[in-house]
């Protein structure tokens, strides 16, 4: 029944690609959670 | 007065870039970014992103492990979206030596990703629904530092298995601390950590 794809991580990634395309909503959502964690977290840089 | 100020601009390296997204929020905020991963299919879908979207960041197919970059040449290493399960600790300790040499005195590295100590600890035997998928413990190999998972494709019938790289900050700090950063942890909720490097 199911046919064995090998030790990879990929095909949770290739099948969910959309998740992780800038033009798809939820794409856009994780975009802007990457914005928000990189504000918050970047270190303050000595002037 | 303020003696600092926030690092948004600056030239940053986006290590495991996939199509592109953490690339595109870096650049949003500011930075000049390269992308690199090491697989050429997403980098090409990620320069089409960028065009249609006119985004200019650069995207190459490069092994992080052997940065083709000069030394210095970056205000921020950035490893965004969890990469590290795809790592073994001996992977990124060899990214984290090269980080070190390609960022500028003062430069960041920013390492976003899971504790899997802990997930493992509070529910390694849960069975995990994301659609399409659905995953089960299968194996926790203390010698590789990897867990394996099941995954059924319960849509398209299929199911293959996975080797998970376990991750946990003291891991990440050590291998940070080894090569010269300043190293801060900071949680997110339970299972989500950032863990900041800053170059002397």
């Amino acid at each position: 029944m199911f046919k064995n794809l090998g030790e990879t991580f990929e095909p949770t990634y290739k099948e969910k690609l959309w998740m992780y395309d800038p033009r798809t909503e939820v794409g856009k959502k994780r975009m802007k959670k990457q914005k928000e964690l990189l504000e918050s977290f970047l270190p303050h840089k000595k002037r | 007065m303020r003696a600092f100020s926030p690092i948004k601009s600056g030239k940053a390296l986006d290590i495991g870039c996939g199509i592109g997204i953490s690339t595109f929020a870096l650049e949003e905020l500011g930075f000049e970014v390269v992308g690199i991963d090491v697989q050429e299919e997403l980098v090409e879908k990620a320069k089409d992103i960028a065009k249609e979207l006119e985004f200019k960041a650069e995207f190459r197919v490069m092994d992080a492990k052997k940065l083709d970059f000069p030394d210095e040449s970056f205000d921020l290493v950035a490893l965004l979206g969890n990469p590290l399960p795809h790592l073994s600790v001996y992977d990124f300790d060899d990214i984290v030596q090269e980080a070190v040499r390609v960022l500028k005195p003062h430069g960041v590295i920013f390492v976003d990703y899971a504790d899997w100590v802990k997930l493992l600890h509070d529910g390694y035997k849960h069975v995990l629904v994301e659609e399409p998928f659905i995953q089960f413990h299968v194996s926790l190999n203390t010698v590789k530092g990897q867990v394996e998972r099941l995954f059924i494709n319960l849509e398209k019938g299929y199911s293959f298995r996975v080797k998970i790289n376990v991750w946990s900050p003291w891991i990440v700090e050590f291998i940070l601390r080894k090569a010269g950063f300043d190293v801060k942890t900071h949680y997110l909720g339970t299972f989500s950590v950032v863990t900041v490097g800053v170059k002397p």
